[in-house]
C-alpha cells in the first residue's frame, strides 16, 4: 500500500479508516495535489471521511445531501453506522452504491463522484455528485442543416445519452457503460436498439473495444482510429456525427453508436459509402428536394475528384476532345503562363488549401481579412502576374465548392487526397491514367469494410434496401428491411402494422 | 470470391471481351458481328454446361488448360489496352511502358481480392450503362441501320468463324468464373451472365456497325480498327470522352477478372502451395507474356478460333474418361 499512482491501486479496503485514508492520500498525491479533498466528519460517534475532487464534484451536493444529512439523521442511539445504513437511511442522493475495490473507488472519485469512508467498514459509499462545468446543448457547428433539429452533442457523456434518449424514448434503447484505456480510462457508452441491432455486430464492436491496448484514449477521434477495420484506408469507415437526430435514425436502422466522454461526436458503425453522401436534413425535406440536392452533391463530389485531372488530361493529351473555341480560349489564356499545367494546378491547389487551413485556425475577428487576401492572391494578382491562367481559377473554384458540398468532413479530406492521385495520373497518362486511377479507387472502396460489413453494401454485394441511396424516393416506398438490422425485428413488425 | 461478385465480374469482363474481340479480332463477320455474338452464345452453352456438371476433383484437371488460355488472353488484353492508348495519345511511348500502370492496377486489384473486383464490377455496370446512354442519345441522329445490311455480312462462313471465337471466349471466362468461386457456381447463374453479356455486346457491336460501314477491303490492320473504334465514326468528337472511359474501364475489368481467375486456377492446380505463392505464379503467368510481347496480335488472332475447340474437347474428354454427372450447384 506504499506505492503511489492510480495504476498501482489494487486490492480492497481494510476496516482501518486511517490506513485507508493514508493510502488514498498517497494515491491522489494529496500532499501536493490541492484539488483532492479529504473531509473528516462525525456521524454520531462514528468517524467518516468524504473524499472528492474539487471542481469535479459539486460542493453544494456534498454539503446538502451528505454532510448535512448525516449530521441531522445520525444520533448515537442509531449506531452502528455502516455504508449500507447510510445508503438506506441517511444520504439523499439517488445514485449511490457501496464499493470495496480501491481501483473502482479511485476511478469514481477522479471522475467527479464522492466516496464516503466509514470507520470500521471495509467498503466505501460511492455517491453521484458530479458537478463539473459543461457546455450547454447548443446548435451544431459542423453539420448545419436548413431543416430539422438544430441541437448537437456536447462534451458531457451524460448529456449526450440524455439527448439520445429524448429522440428514442424506447425501453429497447440500451446504453452499455464501457471504458477504454489501460492507465487513464475514458468512459464510453455503447448504444444500440435491442432487438434491432444485430447482436453479432454489437459483440464485434465490444470485442474491438476490449482489444484496445493503449494507456489513454483522447476522445472519439482517437478511438475511431483504434477500432476501425482498415487503418490504412483513406476513407472513414466510421461515421462521426455531432447530431443526436442522425444517431437516432442510424440506431433505428440497426447500426450501433459509441459515445465517449469529453467528445461532442458520436461514432456510428457500420456505415456504407452512401451514408457519407447523405446530409442530415435529407430526411426532413420532401423526397423531390432531397433527391435533387443529393444529385447536386454527388455531382459536386465527382467534380471535386476528377475535374482537375480531366482538365490536365484533356489539355495535355486529348486536345481534340475540347471544342475548338474553348481550346483557343484556353490556349490564349495560358500563353503568358510559364509553368506546365500540372505545376499550375498544384500551385493553385496548395494555395487554396493553405487559405482553407489558415481560415480554420484563424481567430474569427480577422477571418474577413483572410478572404480578401485569398481573393486578391488567388484571383487578381496571380492572373495578373501570369502565374496561373484565369480558367484554372474556375476549375479550382468548382473543385473547392464540390469539396465543401461533401457532408462529411473526413470524407471530404479523403476526396482531396484522391484528387491529387487523379491529377498525377491524368498528368502522366491522360485519360488512360484517369481510368486506371478511377478503377483502383473504386476497387479499393469496394474492398473496404466497416465493422466487418462491406463498405459498398447494399449495392455491392447486393442486399434488399430502401430506395434511399443516391436518390431518396417517397417515404411510403421505404418499406424494405433495414440492411444492418437483425431480421425480423420489432421495428419492422410495427411498421408493417402501421 | 463470392458467387454474386463472380457473377457481376463475369458480366463486366465478358461484355468487354466480346465487344473488343468482335470489333478488333474477329473481323470475318463484317457487319454481322452481332449475329456472331448470338451464335457464340448458342455454341458455348453445351461446354459450359459440361464444365458445370463435372465433379470438382475432375474439374480440377481442366484448371491447367484454362490457366494457360486465361493468362494468354489477359496478356493479350493488356497489350490491346496499351496499344489503344498508344494509338490515342502516347504514340511516342513504348507500349511496354504503357503496360506498367495496367499491371500495377491488376496487382492492386488482385491484392484487394475477388470480392473487391466484384463490387467494382457492379458499380462499373451502372456507370457503363449511364455512359452508353449518353453516347447513344447523342449519336441517335447519326445511326444508319442500312449499314447492318446485308444481314449475313460477308457470308455464313464468316459469321461461323467469328461465332466460334466468341464461343471460345464465353467458355474461357465462364470456366474461369467457375474456378474463382469459393462455392460451386450454378449453371443457371452462368447462363444468366452469358445471356446478359452477349445481349449487351451484340447490341454494342450492332450500334457501332451502324456508325461506320464495315471494312470490306482486306487486310485491315488492327490499328485501323482501333482508330475507327475510338474516333467514333461520324459523331461529335467530344463523345470520345465517355467512349474512351467505357473502353478502358471495360478492358480493366477484363484484365483483372482474368488475372484473378489465373491466380485462383493456380491455387486449384497447386492446392498444397501457399496462397501467396499461387497468386505470384498466377500474376507472373499474365505479366511475363504481356511484357515479353508474346501474345502478338496476329498470333492470338490465329490461335483464338481453336480456343473453343480445345476447351470443349478437354471438357468432353474429362466427362467421358473420368465421368461427370454431378448435380449442378444450387442456382439463385
Amino acid at each position: 500500500m506504499k506505492q503511489a499512482g492510480v495504476e498501482t491501486a489494487q486490492g480492497v479496503l481494510s476496516d482501518d479508516l486511517d490506513g485507508n485514508i493514508a493510502y488514498f492520500r498517497d494515491l491522489l498525491h494529496a500532499d501536493v495535489n490541492s484539488d483532492a479533498h479529504f473531509r473528516p466528519f462525525m456521524a454520531g460517534e462514528t468517524r467518516l471521511y468524504v473524499i472528492y475532487i474539487e471542481g469535479m464534484a459539486s460542493d453544494q451536493k456534498i454539503s446538502d445531501f451528505i454532510l448535512r444529512a448525516c449530521a441531522a439523521d445520525i444520533s448515537p442511539e442509531k449506531t452502528p453506522v455502516t455504508p449500507e445504513s447510510l445508503m438506506e437511511r441517511v444520504v439523499e442522493i439517488a445514485q449511490c452504491d457501496t464499493e470495496d475495490r480501491v481501483k473502482q473507488i479511485l476511478d469514481a472519485v477522479v471522475s467527479g463522484m464522492t466516496a464516503v469512508l466509514v470507520e470500521g467498514a471495509s467498503a466505501a459509499l460511492i455517491l453521484e455528485t458530479r458537478g463539473y462545468p459543461a457546455r450547454p446543448v447548443d446548435r451544431t457547428t459542423n453539420e448545419s442543416v436548413v431543416l430539422g433539429a438544430q441541437e448537437g452533442f456536447v462534451e458531457s457523456l451524460r448529456t449526450n445519452m440524455t439527448l439520445l434518449r429524448r429522440y428514442l424514448p424506447s425501453p429497447h434503447l440500451v446504453t452499455e457503460a464501457l471504458t477504454v484505456g489501460t492507465a487513464v480510462p475514458c468512459r464510453l457508452s455503447l448504444v444500440y436498439l435491442s432487438g434491432v441491432a444485430d447482436p453479432a455486430l454489437v459483440d464485434r464492436l465490444r470485442a474491438r473495444i476490449k482489444r484496445v491496448d493503449v494507456p489513454t484514449v483522447m476522445g472519439s477521434g482517437a478511438l475511431e482510429q483504434l477500432i476501425e477495420d482498415k487503418p490504412s484506408a483513406l476513407l472513414p469507415q466510421i461515421l462521426q456525427t455531432e447530431r443526436p437526430d442522425r444517431v437516432a435514425a442510424c440506431l433505428a436502422d440497426g447500426q450501433v453508436a459509441l459515445l465517449a466522454d469529453n467528445s461532442p461526436c458520436a461514432l456510428v458503425m457500420p456505415v456504407s459509402v452512401f451514408h457519407l453522401l447523405h446530409a442530415p436534413d435529407d430526411a426532413f425535406a420532401r423526397w423531390q428536394y432531397g433527391s435533387f440536392l443529393r444529385l447536386i452533391r454527388v455531382a459536386g463530389m465527382l467534380l471535386s475528384v476528377f475535374l482537375p485531372g480531366l482538365y490536365i488530361a484533356m489539355t495535355d493529351y486529348h486536345m481534340h476532345l475540347i471544342p475548338m473555341s474553348l481550346l483557343v480560349s484556353i490556349s490564349e489564356a495560358r500563353v503568358n503562363v510559364p509553368f506546365p499545367i500540372l505545376v499550375e494546378i498544384l500551385i493553385m491547389e496548395f494555395a487554396f488549401y493553405l487559405i482553407n487551413e489558415a481560415g480554420t485556425r484563424m481567430p474569427r475577428q480577422i477571418g474577413g481579412a483572410l478572404g480578401i487576401v485569398g481573393a486578391l492572391i488567388l484571383g487578381q494578382a496571380a492572373v495578373a502576374a501570369s502565374i496561373i491562367s484565369p480558367i484554372l481559377i474556375i476549375i479550382v473554384a468548382i473543385t473547392g465548392l464540390g469539396s465543401y458540398a461533401t457532408p462529411d468532413y473526413s470524407f471530404s479530406i479523403a476526396l482531396v487526397i484522391y484528387r491529387l492521385f487523379v491529377i498525377l495520373a491524368g498528368a502522366l497518362l491522360g485519360l488512360y491514367g484517369i481510368c486506371i486511377a478511377g478503377f483502383c479507387i473504386t476497387a479499393s472502396v469496394c474492398g473496404m469494410r466497416s465493422l466487418g460489413v462491406p463498405y459498398t453494401e447494399p449495392v455491392a454485394p447486393p442486399r434488399p434496401h430502401n430506395p434511399d441511396l443516391l436518390l431518396r424516393l417517397p417515404t411510403r416506398m421505404q418499406r424494405r428491411p433495414m440492411p444492418y438490422a437483425v431480421q425480423p425485428n420489432w421495428m419492422e413488425t410495427h411498421r408493417d402494422e402501421a | 470470391m463470392s458467387e454474386s461478385a463472380a457473377f457481376a465480374s463475369l458480366i463486366a469482363a465478358l461484355t468487354s471481351r466480346l465487344f473488343y474481340g468482335l470489333t478488333l479480332e474477329a473481323a470475318d463477320a463484317a457487319n454481322a458481328g452481332w449475329l456472331a455474338a448470338l451464335l457464340g452464345l448458342a455454341l458455348s452453352l453445351p461446354p459450359v454446361w459440361l464444365i458445370c456438371r463435372l465433379r470438382p476433383p475432375v474439374r480440377q484437371a481442366l484448371a491447367a488448360p484454362l490457366l494457360i488460355a486465361m493468362a494468354l488472353d489477359a496478356a493479350c488484353a493488356v497489350e490491346c489496352a496499351a496499344y489503344s492508348e498508344s494509338n490515342l495519345a502516347f504514340n511516342h511511348v513504348a507500349p511496354a511502358f504503357l503496360m506498367l500502370p495496367l499491371l500495377a492496377a491488376i496487382l492492386r486489384c488482385t491484392w484487394l481480392g475477388g470480392d473487391a473486383l466484384g463490387g467494382a464490377a457492379r458499380i462499373w455496370i451502372r456507370l457503363f450503362a449511364a455512359l452508353m446512354l449518353i453516347v447513344m442519345l447523342y449519336q441517335l441522329p447519326y445511326y444508319n441501320p442500312g449499314w447492318l445490311r446485308p444481314w449475313l455480312g460477308a457470308g455464313g462462313g464468316g459469321i461461323l468463324r467469328a461465332g466460334v471465337r466468341a464461343a471460345g471466349w464465353n467458355v474461357l471466362l465462364a470456366g474461369g468464373a467457375a474456378g474463382i468461386c469459393k462455392r460451386e457456381i450454378g449453371f443457371k447463374r452462368l447462363l444468366r451472365a452469358l445471356l446478359v453479356s452477349t445481349a449487351v455486346a451484340a447490341g454494342l457491336v450492332a450500334l457501332r456497325q451502324m456508325m461506320a460501314p464495315a471494312f470490306t477491303s482486306e487486310p485491315v490492320t488492327r490499328f485501323t480498327r482501333i482508330d475507327t473504334l475510338l474516333t467514333n465514326g461520324r459523331a461529335p468528337l467530344f463523345l470520345q470522352l465517355p467512349m474512351i472511359v467505357a473502353w478502358f474501364g471495360g478492358m480493366l475489368h477484363l484484365m483483372c477478372f482474368e488475372s484473378v481467375a489465373a491466380c485462383a486456377l493456380t491455387r486449384r492446380l497447386l492446392p498444397k502451395v501457399r496462397s501467396g505463392v499461387c497468386v505470384a505464379i498466377g500474376l507472373l503467368a499474365v505479366f511475363a507474356p504481356a511484357l515479353l510481347n508474346v501474345p502478338r496480335a496476329d498470333v492470338t488472332q490465329r490461335l483464338s478460333p481453336y480456343l473453343y475447340h480445345a476447351l470443349t474437347a478437354t471438357a468432353l474428354t474429362l466427362w467421358i474418361v473420368k465421368g461427370g454427372g454431378a448435380p449442378c450447384a444450387a442456382s439463385s
